[in-house]
């Protein structure tokens, strides 16, 4: 029953190319900014310490990993949408009236919204994969490609999780709307890809440390710079000075967490907010 | 057996008490009306049974079934077409049904032909692959009574289908309604403001702020609650002759309007005073006459 219910949201989502679009327009905005100056900019920064092609690799995949971690956090965003329009429109109500259990109902919008963003994360991935490959011939090992794909598994769950609670909420596809705006214009600040974390005042740097956007930005390009950062350690590069103002590291409160903090900490999150929304689902019923 | 069983049912809304304490029960098979004006609880009494609201007070039992208790069985025996429409826009009627039929465990050759099945009743095939948002207002009320049957429920649940439709649609949707009457066995409740839609129902029950102000079959209803009128155009020395016979009447106009018990009697009165009769015509009273009678206020005029 579940995954029907599932097949139906799915189905709707992709069908509504707009939706679409618009759930990876700050995916498209990163990538346009990146271009337009980003790319520029931290190349200058290290133009010195770094050969041309290991600087543009490292600058590529430091971008390309931000980009899986924004993904994870607007395709659920953006998905759950057609939650909220189910309970605005009352088009729900058709699921209520079938024999189908009411926490089934609700919890059908989760697994959908972690099913989606797992699959375009995959894909998205594989399209920043194809990109290096064919401009740089550069690909990830395979031990990486499973990692990340762990990453992408763990962070959709979590902003998943997050944004479900939060969409119980709403009540109109206004403010879905509105919301998806404000965490599309925030969500590159957030994650320290307009502004690299190490440019940024000591008390926003702890402040952006603690969130959740920044821990899995973190694990994202622990992964994906892995082996550039080895090279560029090679090339006799400050990794460590590096890796700090670019947010591949955080350190906050005199800690630096590793990829399995990280993890560690987005799997707690995940479980506040699974049991923030299960009593939420409870609530919900009638 | 009673199909829908409603005691002492109450449901409110913070201070606004939108049900208050209605019993009613429905032959399984019959033809059932709420009549009433927007607001009247019509809408609130349907999302209970449909198992959607929880009701405060009362006890409703559908197919034998209690709800609160049973409501996984309930919602098997039932098919609901709301008033507002729920089916998605960006897919085709066949996947919008599809959709549907998995919660039922209809599936694949099945679901075709069951598809098939209403195609009879309801002659969908030339838009059974467009999409919801490319359909008229009345396939798409068509779609949506497809969705109802798909499960071949028990009870069909009409919550106003015909409100917001033009008067050629609101004519198709009411023939698909007679037809279901007449091919299945099924129970239907149907949720009206429209007068004319009851005249079909076997029992109706008028509802008026919550509460039921009376209930039979719509000829009794209109016998008990509204008079037949005598219109005549009279001749000189009519009213002298009706004041004479003790008829009560009153003049609107260059009219005499005598309501009458049963239409034979105006017969009776026209035969009487032929010579003093220009023309004449026995107006049926309506169903809107009714409510008025009984409620005091205009269908039209219910508070939304």
């Amino acid at each position: 029953m579940i995954l029907s219910l599932i097949r139906r949201h799915l189905t709707v989502y992709l069908r509504d190319r707009w939706a679409v679009f618009f759930s990876f327009l700050s995916v498209f905005i990163i990538l346009a900014l990146f271009m337009v100056f980003l790319r520029s900019m931290v190349m200058n920064w290290y133009s010195d310490a770094l050969d041309q092609s290991l600087a543009e690799i490292m600058i590529n995949h430091w971008v390309l990993s931000g980009v899986l971690m924004v993904a994870t956090v607007t395709v659920p965003l953006g998905f759950l949408g057609i939650m909220v329009q189910d309970r605005e429109t009352k088009a729900i109500n058709d699921f209520y009236v079938a024999p189908v259990n009411r926490g089934h109902i609700v919890i059908s919008y989760l697994l959908s919204a972690l099913i989606i963003g797992v699959v375009l994360g995959i894909l998205n991935l594989a399209v920043g994969q194809v990109y290096m490959l064919l401009v740089y011939g550069d690909l990830l090992p395979v031990w990486d490609w499973l990692r990340l794909l762990g990453l992408i598994v763990i962070s959709t769950a979590l902003f998943s999780s997050v944004f479900f609670y939060v969409v119980t909420l709403l009540k109109t596809s206004n403010s879905h709307g509105t919301l998806s705006t404000l965490i599309g214009t925030l969500i590159g600040f957030l994650a320290g890809i307009y502004v690299v974390i190490g440019g940024l005042p000591s008390f926003t740097q702890t402040l952006l440390s603690l969130l959740p956007t920044m821990h899995m930005a973190s694990a994202f390009r622990l992964i994906y710079m892995d082996n550039a950062l080895i090279q560029m350690a090679e090339h006799g590069m400050n990794v460590e000075a590096f890796s700090l103002n670019m947010g591949v590291r955080l350190e906050f409160f005199g800690l630096s967490p590793g990829l399995w903090a990280l993890i560690a900490m987005a799997l707690v999150w995940t479980a506040v907010f699974v049991a923030l929304s299960l009593m939420r689902v409870r609530k919900m019923k009638r | 057996m009673k199909s829908i069983e409603v005691n002492n049912l109450v449901k409110s809304y913070g201070d606004v008490r939108a049900v208050r304490g209605i019993s009613f029960a429905v032959e399984e098979g019959a033809f059932f009306a709420l009549l009433g004006p927007n607001g009247a609880g019509k809408s609130t009494t349907v999302e209970i049974l449909a198992t959607l609201l929880a009701k405060d007070e009362g006890t409703v039992s559908i197919m034998g079934e209690t709800l609160d208790r049973d409501d996984a069985k309930i919602r098997r025996h039932l098919g609901v077409v709301f008033q507002y429409g729920t089916l998605d826009n960006d897919l085709t009627v066949r996947e919008n049904l599809a959709a549907r039929g998995a919660f039922y465990g209809l599936s694949g050759q099945a679901l075709q032909t069951r598809i098939a099945e209403l195609d009879k009743l309801i002659d969908f095939t030339s838009y059974l692959d467009r999409r919801i948002r490319t359909l008229s207002g009345g396939q798409r009320r068509k779609a949506e009574i497809a969705r109802a049957l798909l499960h071949q429920p028990r009870v069909l649940m009409l919550d106003e289908p015909t409100t917001g439709l033009d008067p050629k649609s609101r004519k198709d949707i009411w023939a698909l309604v007679l037809s279901i009457k007449k091919d299945t066995a099924m129970t239907i409740l149907l949720t009206t403001h429209y007068m004319e839609e009851v005249l079909d129902a076997d029992h109706v029950v008028i509802l008026h702020e919550g509460v039921i102000r009376a209930e039979d079959s719509a000829e009794n209803l209109r016998l008990a609650y509204a008079r037949d009128t005598l219109k005549i155009m009279p001749k000189q020395g009519l009213l002298k002759k009706l004041d004479q016979d003790g008829v009560a009447y009153e003049r609107i106009n260059a009219t005499v309007h005598v309501p009458l018990k049963n239409p034979f009697e105006g017969v009776d009165l026209v035969g009487r005073h032929r010579e003093a009769i220009e023309s004449f015509e026995i107006v049926k009273a309506s169903m809107d006459d009714v409510f008025l009678n009984i409620t005091g206020a205009s269908l039209e005029e219910g508070t939304s």
